[in-house]
């Protein structure tokens, strides 16, 4: 989810001035101003010009990085969910279902405890707990039972809440939404081809694929609408969690990634993907967890007078899920440790390459066929053995990238001595082992559950009930709210205060994503406008007009300007349409000179509409037609050259999707 | 041995050298500091004949550089940590109680339903580089909010728990709340700004916190009566703290008395005026101040007057002196203790005199810390403190009470064996070693805790506290001795393992360094920017001499509005006193003043006070000013909107007129205001009102002026001739000014 967030972030950077400075469409003042009272908020309503704004985007990126790492992990989580909703609540003419996804799921899970496993936290209080002093040390891998974990989590971190069921439910409720409000298309097949044909909404990866057979595409719709009925009915089922919950994962992704790749939804796609890893069952880790992989089994040999190698290799097994790697010292190489099938440590005779002469002057790593790698080679080897190690360890094996490695790393293991010693490490006294060393430490926290104190269990007892109150409450209020959003059989009631709950992080629940089917209309929103010197130009796009929708093979505005001059030409915005003027009178995204004979002296702003043929037809360039939404000074181009006139019309405004 | 005795210390004792203060950085040492024996000792010897070379003058020069800084660096740059803690004590609760005070105002300034909308605001803002955290929050209710989230600032900052990060939040809180409605700036604001700034870059949680009580419980677990009885005293808690914050700290404190002395060059200052013309601003002063002017006589206002003045002088001297520190800065902190006090209590100046006071916190040194020590050692008695010998919870009681003992008066004892079955001895008891006389229960803990600093005030507290519960409690815990062991898993020794710092890695010493160079970099550059403000922006400073900012040095103190203008009541103090006030008819025919809710009083010349809060009397006297009439929208779009606050459909106005009501103060000797005149600034008549029968048309509407016209007698009125007592005051301070 942290990788998502940034992901999100980065996209929305480029667009700080337009959507999120006084020098954009809405400056703070005129969208506090239009809000009305709504309950909307946002931190980055405080944040006026665009380099206040960069500022505040620069925090919030450390905010997810440090969350997606998991460096204070519970306070970074809380930290990104209000990013999150400002993101959001600062303009709210560019949310779509995304937010409201990603902010649900974001608020419930930070109920649950993320922190615990992959992030800088736990990898500290794992170094924190064992002070690994030696290769036997490093093989040992004690496993502890889920009563020790539970007994050693601090209040507020068992996995065990109401807030597991919310996010299973939340997951389920979006696909289960979505899928009841579904018709017409969807039913016949020819969903995913109406959506792929609106411009607005089409990746460029979209575009590509939508002229394939009709079949296809049908096929792939139907696959789409029973993964939406299938993964809310395996998440329910109460049993077989290995099969149902996997497989709901799996349906999941698949949507996800069909949605991600195909459109430009914003983060509704990514966050349903990082949802469906919440959806994998405890089996599947535990399968996946200690069950090494014969092919990926390698031996470290490390040098055992080097503090920094210790270091590293004391990270690396922690880092190392399915014990994949067996540790050695460079003192003692006259046979290979080796992890035996059982757990156990065991010694064969060495390789032929692993001879002291070597050791001593890089970290050897060795596989079960006797082949023995040595710098950044060895390196690549460590890093594949980890989990999901693959998607970086070929870099190190490019030819050409690797000697360049090896010169790197060439250049630290000579230096490893006095890094030892400036990160406070032993340099050379590795040697002295000492038994009460390799013990295992006192573990952190407050130890068994008969050795808390009665206060603080009574204080843990307070803290979790607020915690599942906490929880409960926004739970319900989504639950009112989905109702309420959506176009569903049952309507729950929805006190003001409940629906405040989820109304201030702007969790509105409108799982609205191509429903009830996609438009068999392709709109778009041109801008019409003429420089000094009489070019015609779309300040949006700076390029001349495009007046034909079907010519513009997946090269729209992306996801922000999609929603947001989708909610432009609509009734229930015009509001919010002077400052979009204003914007637009001083230039625009894609035209920013101001002076000369470049500089917008007039523009016609129109909604566009052409019909989307039926599936295997052409789309016939004549039957575009407009609708003006304002002009500023001196008009467009285009509409005062005869020959481009098109039809003027003046539909209902209200149009939906 | 004192506490200070192993601290730095001012002049005229141990006074820490160069090498001493090498560690004195933070927790890390200084990059090696040359002492002056040294670097003479590195001075080439002088040429055949005695002219020394080009090389060995510029060596020479550098090294009397070397030695002015480390000079410098000796006697204004070191802070001990429990100065920083009382510093943080006294602003966190000064912090507090001005956001309490702000808070009361939330409707009206803050929130989306008074007086300047948060859009209107943004839109239109008061000055460039503004920025507030209170401009994302709208409604009343999201206002209560952040509110109550920045008095928790303010709190945990006060009581030093993440001192850190509260201390920064505090900053934003304090800068925010200023920017929200700069209409009502003072230099009080500034002050909290600067004050608030300063605590960022000081040690403020390494003494008197919950930070540095909880690093304690875990690095030390004292497990035997041997090891309660030796205290413990960590470096990071101990070592003097040596950064240009502090010579900042106490250099700006300086300058806002330098300031305020030259800058007060007119003639109702030197002729002893000036608090006979405040003391009649009635939209300013309070009860007291009102009862002082009508009590004594004029005459007497004129020596206080010049005794402002000469004390303000004099704490500039007694606040930068480098020598006999026990004494100058013991003066500078009574006399600004004195002055501020004064002030705060006669006048409604917000937060200004207050925060001066506990700004004044910065300047106890080792020297004062001395005298407080001693005060209190003659007043408290030492007392032996003897603990149930098997009961965990009064050893842990023991463990509390030995962290507050910084004056070791106390001595722990173990109660002896009892063989009796069933007995038990007293929890804790205490013996004064002297007489021999044994107190128990209460009479116990009163004298355990009289004996620990500040516990003879500390005690009434607890007292209070507790409802006078104190006995019950005691003898509660006293019976319920083993279950309270039991309910909070106490045991002797204490559970878990000391977390003795370990030794820092030379890469995070490095790390360390990097950082406090950025920090003392960081510094140095709002130095810079602080004397080119201050150049820039006192009118004592001629305005050829007055640079212009470059953009980024104004962004620099302009966004957290960090000024550097000193000048109360300068050159001279107004002397026409005014108010604001409305005359609104409601729906149904009533007059009334929206802002008192009473029928409009038009004449403030026989005014006794005003009765305004800072806040409201500041923003009568900006909205008034032309600079602020952009602001006057927001005031009608508020009172168009009053009924709505009140919940009275009647109440909806349908003509008001906002009135400036001024009158000009009494001269000397006399007693009453005169020439009462009111000046329109806002009015508004609802279009198509048609007055209901029986109720009379709506008044004409009067035609709007500026108030701020300067009134053509004053502007005009010749200084009176000095003679005596002014004369010879005017050349002190054309002296002092020289």
């Amino acid at each position: 989810m942290g990788l998502v967030l940034i992901y999100d972030l980065l996209r929305r950077f480029r667009y700080i001035k337009e959507f999120y400075s006084n020098d954009g469409v809405l400056p703070n003042h005129n969208h506090l101003f239009n809000l009305h009272g709504a309950q909307v908020w946002s931190l980055l309503h405080a944040f006026s010009t665009e380099g206040e704004s960069t500022f505040a985007f620069a925090l919030i990126l450390v905010a997810y990085t440090l969350f997606a790492v998991g460096y204070q992990t519970r306070f970074f989580h809380v930290v990104s969910v209000v990013a999150l909703v400002s993101l959001t609540g600062r303009n709210v003419l560019l949310e779509n279902a995304g937010n409201y996804a990603a902010i649900a799921l974001l608020a419930f899970t930070a109920f649950l405890p993320c922190g615990s496993r992959f992030s800088i936290d736990s990898m500290r209080a794992a170094l924190d707990a064992r002070d690994e002093k030696t290769a036997r040390a490093l093989n040992d891998r004690p496993t502890r039972t889920d009563e020790e974990l539970d007994a050693q989590r601090l209040p507020g971190w068992a996995p065990t809440s109401i807030a597991a069921f919310a996010v299973l439910a939340q997951i389920a409720i979006i696909y289960l939404a979505t899928a009841l409000q579904q018709k017409g298309a969807w039913r016949d097949g020819t969903a995913l081809y109406y959506g792929l044909n609106v411009e607005r909404w089409v990746s460029r990866g979209g575009a590509s694929v939508r002229n394939l057979s009709p079949a296809l595409l049908a096929l792939w719709t139907h696959a789409l609408y029973v993964a939406e009925w299938g993964i809310p009915a395996l998440v329910l089922v109460p049993v077989g969690f290995r099969y149902t919950r996997t497989g709901a994962a799996v349906l999941s992704a698949f949507y996800a990634l069909t949605l991600g790749l195909l459109f430009s939804f914003g983060l509704y796609a990514w966050t349903l993907l990082a949802a469906s890893l919440l959806l994998l069952p405890k089996e599947l880790w535990t399968g996946i967890e200690n069950v090494p992989r014969a092919s990926r089994l390698r031996t470290i040999i490390y040098d055992a007078d080097c503090g920094v190698c210790l270091w590293l290799s004391r990270v690396t097994k922690h880092a190392d899920l399915r014990h994949h790697l067996t540790f050695q010292g460079n003192d003692d190489v006259a046979e290979l440790l080796i992890t035996g099938k059982n757990g156990v440590v065991e010694r064969v005779p060495a390789p032929k390459g692993l001879t002291p002469e070597v050791v001593l002057g890089t970290v050897v790593v060795a596989d079960r066929h006797g082949n023995t790698f040595t710098k950044s080679r060895a390196v690549s080897e460590v890093i594949g053995a980890l989990p999901l190690g693959w998607t970086v360890a070929w870099i190190f094996r490019i030819p050409g990238l690797s000697s360049l490695f090896d010169l790197g790393y060439d250049a630290i293991a000579t230096r490893r001595q006095g890094i030892s010693v400036l990160m406070g490490k032993e340099a050379c006294g590795i040697a002295e082992h000492h038994a009460a060393a390799e013990e295992p430490a006192e573990p952190p926290g407050p130890g068994t559950d008969e050795e808390v104190a009665p206060a603080v269990r009574n204080a843990r007892t307070g803290i979790g009930f607020l915690r599942e109150l906490g929880v409960g409450v926004v739970f319900a209020a989504m639950l009112a709210q989905t109702t309420a959003q959506n176009q569903l059989p049952y309507k729950l009631a929805q006190p003001k205060w409940l629906a405040a709950v989820a109304t201030w992080p702007r969790m509105m629940a409108k799982w609205d994503v191509l429903t009830p089917e996609p438009p068999k209309d392709d709109e778009i929103f041109v801008i019409d406008g003429q420089t000094k010197a009489g070019r015609a130009i779309d300040t949006l796009t700076g390029h001349d007009p495009i007046l034909d929708p079907g010519a513009m093979r997946g090269s729209g505005l992306g996801q922000l300007w999609g929603d947001y001059l989708t909610r432009m030409h609509e009734k229930e915005w015009l509001d919010f349409q002077r400052a979009f003027r204003d914007y637009l009178a001083k230039g625009g995204p894609g035209w920013d000179e101001k002076t000369g004979d470049d500089q917008i002296i007039g523009l016609d702003a129109y909604w566009l509409k052409q019909p989307i043929p039926a599936p295997g037809s052409p789309r016939a360039p004549d039957s575009v037609t407009r609708e003006k939404l304002f002009t500023h000074s001196r008009g467009g181009k285009t509409a005062i050259t005869p020959e481009k006139m098109m039809p003027l019309i003046r539909p209902d405004l209200n149009l939906k999707r | 041995m004192s506490e200070t005795d192993d601290v730095a210390r001012g002049e005229g004792g141990s006074e820490p050298s160069a090498p001493d203060l090498k560690d004195a950085v933070g927790e890390a040492p200084l990059p090696e500091a040359s002492s002056p024996e040294v670097l003479l000792a590195e001075v080439p010897s002088l040429e055949p004949g005695g002219s020394p070379t080009p090389t060995v003058v510029k060596k020479k020069r550098s090294q009397r550089l070397r030695d002015t800084l480390i000079w410098i660096r000796d006697h204004y740059c070191v802070m001990e940590p429990r100065t920083a803690g009382i510093y943080r004590w006294v602003v966190g609760f000064l912090c507090v109680a001005d956001m309490l005070r702000h808070w009361g105002e939330a409707r009206w300034f803050y929130s989306n339903d008074g007086v300047l909308t948060n859009h209107y605001h943004l839109w239109r803002p008061s000055s460039g580089y503004n920025f507030s955290v209170f401009h994302a929050f709208s409604s009343l209710t999201e206002v209560h909010i952040i509110f109550a989230i920045f008095v928790l600032c303010h709190f945990f900052f006060m009581i030093g728990w993440r001192t850190k990060l509260f201390s920064i939040l505090s900053f934003v809180a304090v800068t925010s709340l200023d920017n929200r409605l700069v209409m009502v700036e003072n230099g009080g604001y500034v002050v909290v700004n600067l004050v608030v700034a300063y605590a960022m870059f000081l040690p403020t949680g390494k003494r008197f916190s919950v930070d540095a009580w909880l690093r304690s419980w875990r690095e030390r677990k004292e497990s035997t009566v041997a090891e309660l009885n030796e205290r413990y005293r960590p470096d990071w808690a101990y070592k003097p703290y040596t950064s240009l914050a502090v010579l900042l700290v106490v250099l700006n404190l300086a300058v806002v008395y330098f300031f305020n002395v030259v800058n007060k060059s007119g003639h109702l200052w030197r002729t002893g005026q000036t608090v006979h013309y405040v003391l009649h601003l009635n939209r300013m002063v309070t009860g007291l101040a009102v009862w002082f002017r009508e009590l004594f006589p004029y005459w007497t206002t004129r020596p206080v007057t010049w005794a402002v003045l000469c004390t303000e002088a004099v704490l500039v001297g007694w606040i930068l002196s480098p020598y006999a520190k026990r004494i100058t800065r013991t003066l500078a902190m009574i006399g600004i203790l004195l002055l501020h006090t004064s002030f705060g209590v006669m006048m409604r100046l917000g937060p200004f005199a207050w925060f001066m006071i506990g700004w004044s916190m910065c300047l106890i040194a080792p020297e004062q810390w001395t005298i407080a020590e001693g005060w209190y050692r003659r007043k408290a008695a030492p007392r032996v403190v003897v603990y149930d010998r098997s009961s965990p919870l009064a050893f842990a009681a023991c463990r509390v009470l030995g962290r507050l003992d910084n004056l070791q008066l106390l001595r722990f004892e173990e109660s002896p064996e009892i063989a009796i079955e069933n007995a038990a001895p007293e929890l804790l008891l205490a013996r004064d070693e002297a007489s021999g006389q044994v107190f128990t229960g209460i009479d116990a803990f009163r004298q355990i805790v009289q004996a620990l600093p500040g516990g003879r005030f500390g005690y009434w507290v607890v007292r209070i506290g507790t409802l006078g519960l104190l006995g019950p409690i005691l003898s509660f815990a006293s019976r319920r001795r083993a279950a309270l062991t039991r309910y909070f898993g106490l045991a002797i020794p204490p559970r878990g393992r000391e977390q003795t710092p370990s030794p820092w890695s030379p890469l995070r010493r490095r790390l360390w360094n990097g950082g406090m160079y950025l920090r003392e970099t960081l510094l140095v550059w709002v130095a810079i920017c602080s004397v080119l403000q201050a150049i820039a922006e006192n009118k004592a400073v001629p305005a050829w001499a007055r640079p212009k900012m470059p953009g980024v040095m104004s962004a620099t103190l302009v966004y957290p509005r960090m000024f550097q203008g000193w000048g109360m009541f300068a050159p001279n103090p107004i002397t026409d006193d005014g108010s604001v006030s409305i005359d609104a008819i409601t729906l149904d025919g009533r007059h009334v003043d929206p802002f008192t809710g009473e029928v409009p009083d038009l004449d403030i010349s026989d005014s006794r006070g005003l009765g305004l809060g800072q806040i409201r009397q500041d923003y009568f006297n900006r909205i008034r000013l032309d600079r602020n009439k952009v602001f006057r929208q927001p005031l009608q779009d508020y009172l168009r909107n009053w009924h709505k606050e009140t919940g009275r459909p009647q109440d909806e106005l349908v003509a008001f007129d906002v009135y400036w009501v001024r009158a000009m103060c009494p001269p000397p000797g006399q007693k009453h205001a005169y020439n009462n005149e009111k000046i329109a600034l806002l009015t508004y008549r609802k279009s198509g009102y048609r007055p209901a029968p029986g109720l009379p048309p709506l008044p004409p509407e009067p035609k709007v002026e500026s108030a701020d016209t300067v009134d053509p007698k004053a502007a005009t009125a010749t200084p009176a001739p000095l003679d005596g007592v002014p004369m010879l005051f005017e050349k002190l301070v054309h002296l002092f000014k020289k």
